[in-house]
């Protein structure tokens, strides 16, 4: 490789040069993927039995999913486009936050637990597994978008806004899933809604990867 | 100057050969200053910048004219050394299992030593271009050091180092493609 070199390869993209259209900016998905949101709330709320608002801790408990659900879906848009690390970078802090906010409640709820352990979480989980499953399965629409947008963005770090757009989108999907749980038991709102992140996300995390990388690396052409 | 290379690139972005042609030679200087700033190995260095330029070719269309052109260029830049950074890490420890084979005397001669390699590698070395094969050959079976290899091609041990990384991944697939298809 030498300056010629260097000079012939310019050359070559200079000839290899046809316009394209931009990407969106971040506020159309991070909008799309609000209305996604508002609109499966609309859905889950005439769902029998929504009324988990009387839960003890319910609304520092879905605050704190919903700041965090918020941090990894704008860590994960923002780490699609280049030079955006500064918006990655306040969700990073929204992540923060937010599980700063359940770690809270969770030790304002420590000395009610029977055990209290991350291996009784982990248990209580396993029982209440469904609260968790429908928080996987909720989160797929908010992941799709934000892979779509992956895709015909610029993904630097595949890896990472794969798991970020898994925390994000899981957290979503907790959300709705906190939102109209019939059990009224903190321990069951700690272990299978605020953390069914920790459970859900690793799950998307490889299918979330894969679709990321079989993006075509040409950037959309205008027709 | 620097405050035209957002328009540029949203020139080229609208097919504006001219203006992109302006933007990547202004941008060349800049980027071998910062890349050369991260990296040690010459060569690499240059390795890196036609990696930044083909990246910023691919994501052109990620650049948007309302935002400011410099982070967004340095944000490819500084994942681009990365990822060399890694690489060079690996390759580093590749090299290091090296050190255990014994040192050749200096009269070895250059070649490969048609009785000592199967003919398999031999046929796959044949097809490697010239700079490549003499790299693999004088690293691989006659077990110089880099830098006594790099003074017998008559380059660098940066150069040389990259001439045999190329030919071994080259004749890994090679020897991959006799197998399934000998």
């Amino acid at each position: 490789m030498s300056q010629r070199s260097t000079d012939v390869l310019v050359a070559e993209l200079v000839s290899d040069l046809e316009p394209v259209s931009r990407v969106p900016q971040l506020r159309i998905p991070a909008f799309g993927l609000l209305a996604g949101w508002m609109s499966l709330a609309a859905t889950v709320s005439i769902w029998p039995g929504a009324q988990s608002v009387g839960t003890p801790d319910f609304l520092p408990l879905f605050l704190g999913i919903g700041v965090f659900a918020s941090g990894g879906l704008c860590s994960a848009l923002a780490l699609c486009i280049p030079g955006r690390e500064r918006t990655a970078r306040i969700g990073y802090a929204l992540c923060g936050v937010g599980a700063a906010c359940v770690a809270g409640v969770a030790l304002t709820r420590h000395a009610t637990f029977p055990s209290a352990s991350l291996s009784y979480l982990a248990a209580q989980t396993m029982h209440d597994w469904i609260c968790v499953g429908l928080a996987t399965i909720f989160a797929v629409p908010f992941l799709a978008l934000v892979l779509r947008f992956g895709r015909s963005a610029w993904v630097l770090r595949h890896w990472v806004v794969s798991a970020y757009a898994g925390i994000g989108s899981v957290s979503c999907g907790a959300m709705l899933v906190h939102a109209i749980c019939a059990e009224r038991c903190a321990e069951h709102a700690l272990g299978s809604h605020a953390l069914a992140p920790i459970w859900g996300a690793p799950l998307l995390l490889i299918p979330a990867y894969l679709a990321l990388r079989r993006r075509s690396l040409l950037p959309r052409r205008v027709p | 100057m620097r405050s035209e290379w957002g328009l540029w690139m949203s020139q080229a972005q609208a097919g504006d050969a001219v203006a992109y042609e302006r933007l990547l030679r202004a941008l060349v200087p800049m980027l071998e200053r910062f890349v050369r700033a991260r990296l040690h190995d010459q060569q690499a260095a240059e390795d890196v910048v036609q990696n930044i330029l083909l990246a910023l070719h691919r994501a052109r269309h990620t650049y948007r004219p309302e935002r400011p052109f410099q982070p967004w260029i340095f944000a490819i830049a500084r994942n681009s050394v990365i990822d060399s950074l890694r690489k060079q890490k690996v390759r580093r420890r590749f090299e290091q299992s090296l050190d255990g084979v014994p040192d050749p005397s200096q009269d070895t001669p250059i070649g490969p030593e048609p009785d000592s390699i199967s003919p398999e590698l031999a046929r796959a070395l044949a097809q490697l271009p010239a700079a490549q094969r003499e790299a693999v050959e004088l690293v691989k079976l006659h077990g110089l050091s880099m830098q006594e290899a790099a003074e017998r091609a008559g380059t660098t041990a940066g150069a040389l180092k990259v001439r045999a990384h190329r030919g071994y991944r080259k004749l890994r697939g090679l020897l991959e493609e006799m197998r399934t298809d000998p």
